[in-house]
């Protein structure tokens, strides 16, 4: 019984089902389309053709590199040279220079601090050095008088000026509680200077260089208090400190200038100039190979190109790129190709009777592949659009080159006497290396766009070449289609 | 609205297997009834229905090269859309197993002979079944399957596929007579 029912119900859900119809084949093919076919086929073709060609970059960046990276191991070797030759001299400018200008306020601090210290003699006999110097070619400033001291007055306001706008705020504010009460112990006449120096400018803010000013004083005139020389005139030890204060606040000033010159010149640096006469590029490229009866063909090569500035807008693009190109004819020979192929045809046709009994007179196509590996040689005019904004350009020119290998191979069918469906596959190739070079048979057109990585930049290029004539011993007039990733380099000199 | 001119089937496989998109979508259009009926009785709605139909018809004409012509078109198709749609809920097949159908008191198909049976009736009947069971009636019952493939099919024991069998049949009988009942 049970049998019997099951056997209703599974003859039922075959027939209905068996038969099923549906109305929504339409929807369904919608659907199905959003998936298939190709979409996601050239998604993936263009992420490997893209990927491709970036390992490609990256291997002909990275052979570059390394082939630079001896030269500027020297080029830092001699750097370095340079830098223990300076700090051999002992000069408190190299002092400045390693540490900054805070860090050198911060040592001077240190030093008032703890006046035995060795640095601080150091910089101490440096200063008094200097002020001796400085005071033997001018006599003028030893001189106590009252109008000269103006005159340092207001040399040495002008100077704490550029200090005050130097120094951090902090370290004024520890100079000034530090510095004020040794100096009024040790040094009224810096004091008495500071005094009469807001009369001088007349501005508020220079209250707070005062400040600096005696801690210079406080710095470069430690040997007074060292030594305890109290003995000494004040009124003639004014113009003295006032020197040795100016002579130091110059040297501070010049470090500030140099350091601003090399953080101009850094700056100078990351901008490209666009107005170099020579930039040079790597590229890869990876395209397809067309030609009218072939299957299009996927390939690669690289280069290096050159861009000879012309105008701001104008360049003459060249260089040198290897390149693979291969063709593949399944349904018929090239037009020129078919003249060769009619050898085969030929011989076949005055074979010896005897073959007669095992092949057919008349041979058919079967294919036809073409592998040329080619160095091009284009000679292009670039055209910027925006050369001071925008990195896009037009390129159009044309290309000579030779081919350094190529491999012709037939394929076709030597149909059996006997039976139809019987037939001899046979192959032919033929090879040439370096036969002979062409001229100006390609038409260049390009269209790129570029990217600003640190101080080069990556251009990506599509392009088209565009057969004007035959190219290579079989003169195959074939061109390609693809992009170029380049890479621009910065050619100036650091 | 014409009616999709039917072409033969050797044509149309051959013109797939050039690659030919018009052709393509005539071949689906022309089996996507057939397709669906299949793809109904394993699925628990139209929704993912359609979506095996499409990812077999995406096999089969990613593959459509290595079809023998020799063979008929339609077993093919089947057997591409059992094994997608059982891909498809494997997960879910394994993760309910042990779930039973106790009750089928909701289950409102209103027939009163198996002959008066209609598709929509036949699809709301079996999708009370556990998925486990379900593949297997349709595995065994309809698509023609032995235990042994269904249980490598399914990664079970060839026993525990009878086990099945016998409880889906079981409660199919339940829920129709219970139907026959209601309605006289």
């Amino acid at each position: 019984m049970d049998e019997r029912w099951d056997n209703d119900l599974k003859k039922r859900i075959k027939e209905v089902f068996d038969n099923y119809d549906d109305t929504s084949a339409d929807e369904g093919w919608r659907l199905l389309r959003e998936k298939f076919p190709k979409k996601q086929e050239r998604r993936i073709a263009v992420w490997i053709w893209l990927g491709s060609a970036a390992a490609l970059l990256a291997l002909l960046l990275g052979i570059f590199w390394l082939r630079t990276a001896n030269t500027t191991a020297q080029q830092f070797a001699g750097h370095k040279g340079q830098i223990k030759k300076d700090s051999s001299e002992g000069s408190v400018q190299t002092i400045a220079r390693n540490n900054g200008a805070n860090d050198s306020s911060l040592i001077k601090n240190q030093e008032r601090i703890d006046p035995k210290n060795k640095p601080l003699n150091t910089i101490a006999k440096t200063s008094t050095t200097t002020n001796n110097t400085r005071n033997k070619k001018e006599p003028a400033s030893l001189n106590p008088s009252a109008s000269s001291k103006t005159l340092v007055k207001s040399a040495i306001v002008k100077q704490e000026n550029d200090l005050a706008a130097n120094l951090a705020p902090n370290n004024s504010k520890q100079n000034k509680q530090a510095s004020v009460s040794v100096n009024q112990k040790n040094n009224p006449a810096a004091t008495n200077v500071n005094a009469q120096k807001p009369t001088l400018t007349g501005n508020n803010s220079v209250k707070d260089k005062n400040q600096v000013e005696s801690n210079i004083l406080a710095q470069t005139n430690p040997a007074k208090i060292d030594t305890g020389t109290k003995s000494k005139n004040y009124a003639a030890n004014v113009p003295a400190t006032v020197d040795m204060k100016q002579a130091q606040a110059k040297k501070m000033d010049d470090l500030f200038i140099k350091d601003r010159l090399v953080s101009n010149q850094k700056t100078d640096k990351k901008i490209p100039s666009g107005k170099k006469l020579i930039s040079l590029g790597v590229y890869a490229a990876t395209y397809f190979n067309y030609a009218k009866g072939s299957n299009n063909q996927f390939n690669l090569g690289a280069g290096l190109t050159a861009d000879i500035r012309v105008t701001d807008n104008l360049r003459i693009s060249s260089g040198l790129s290897v390149g693979q190109n291969s063709l593949s004819y399944n349904s018929q020979a090239p037009a020129v190709q078919s003249a060769s192929f009619g050898a085969p045809l030929a011989a076949a046709s005055v074979a010896p009777a005897s073959l007669y009994l095992y092949t057919a007179s008349t041979p058919q196509f079967k294919s036809y592949d073409a592998n040329l590996v080619g160095i091009d040689i284009p000679l292009n005019i670039k055209y910027i659009f925006d050369p001071g904004k925008s990195n896009t350009y037009f390129l159009a020119g044309l290309s000579s080159g030779t081919f350094i290998n190529e491999t012709y191979t037939y394929s076709y069918n030597n149909p059996s006497l006997y039976s139809t469906n019987v037939s001899q596959v046979q192959n032919q190739s033929t090879t040439n290396n370096f036969n002979g070079i062409y001229i100006a048979r390609t038409l260049n057109l390009a269209f790129g766009t570029g990217y600003l990585l640190g101080r080069n930049r990556l251009v990506i290029e599509p392009f088209l070449k565009y057969p004007l004539e035959g190219l290579g011993t079989q003169q195959l007039k074939f061109g390609a289609g693809g992009i170029n990733l380049k890479f621009d380099l910065e050619t100036h000199k650091k | 609205m014409h009616p999709p001119r039917r072409i033969a089937e050797d044509e149309l496989i051959r013109q797939c297997k050039s690659g030919s998109l018009k052709y393509q979508e005539l071949l689906y259009k022309q089996f996507y009834g057939y397709a669906m009926g299949i793809s109904l009785r394993y699925c628990q709605n139209r929704d993912d229905a359609m979506e095996v139909v499409n990812d077999a018809f995406i096999k089969l004409f990613k593959s459509i090269d290595s079809f023998n012509a020799e063979k008929p078109f339609k077993a093919w198709l089947r057997t591409i859309v059992v094994n997608t749609a059982i891909d498809r809920r494997r997960k879910d097949i394994k993760l309910l197993q042990n779930t039973d159908l106790d009750e089928a008191g909701h289950l409102t198909i209103g027939i009163s002979a198996i002959e008066d049976l209609l598709a929509d009736d036949i699809i709301s009947m079996m999708q009370m079944l556990p998925p486990i069971q379900l593949a297997i009636f349709n595995l065994f019952e309809i698509d023609g399957y032995n235990h042994d493939e269904i249980g490598e099919m399914l990664k079970i024991p060839a026993s525990s596929s009878r086990v099945y069998l016998s409880r889906a049949k079981e409660k199919l009988r339940k829920v129709i007579t219970q139907e026959k009942q209601k309605h006289g």
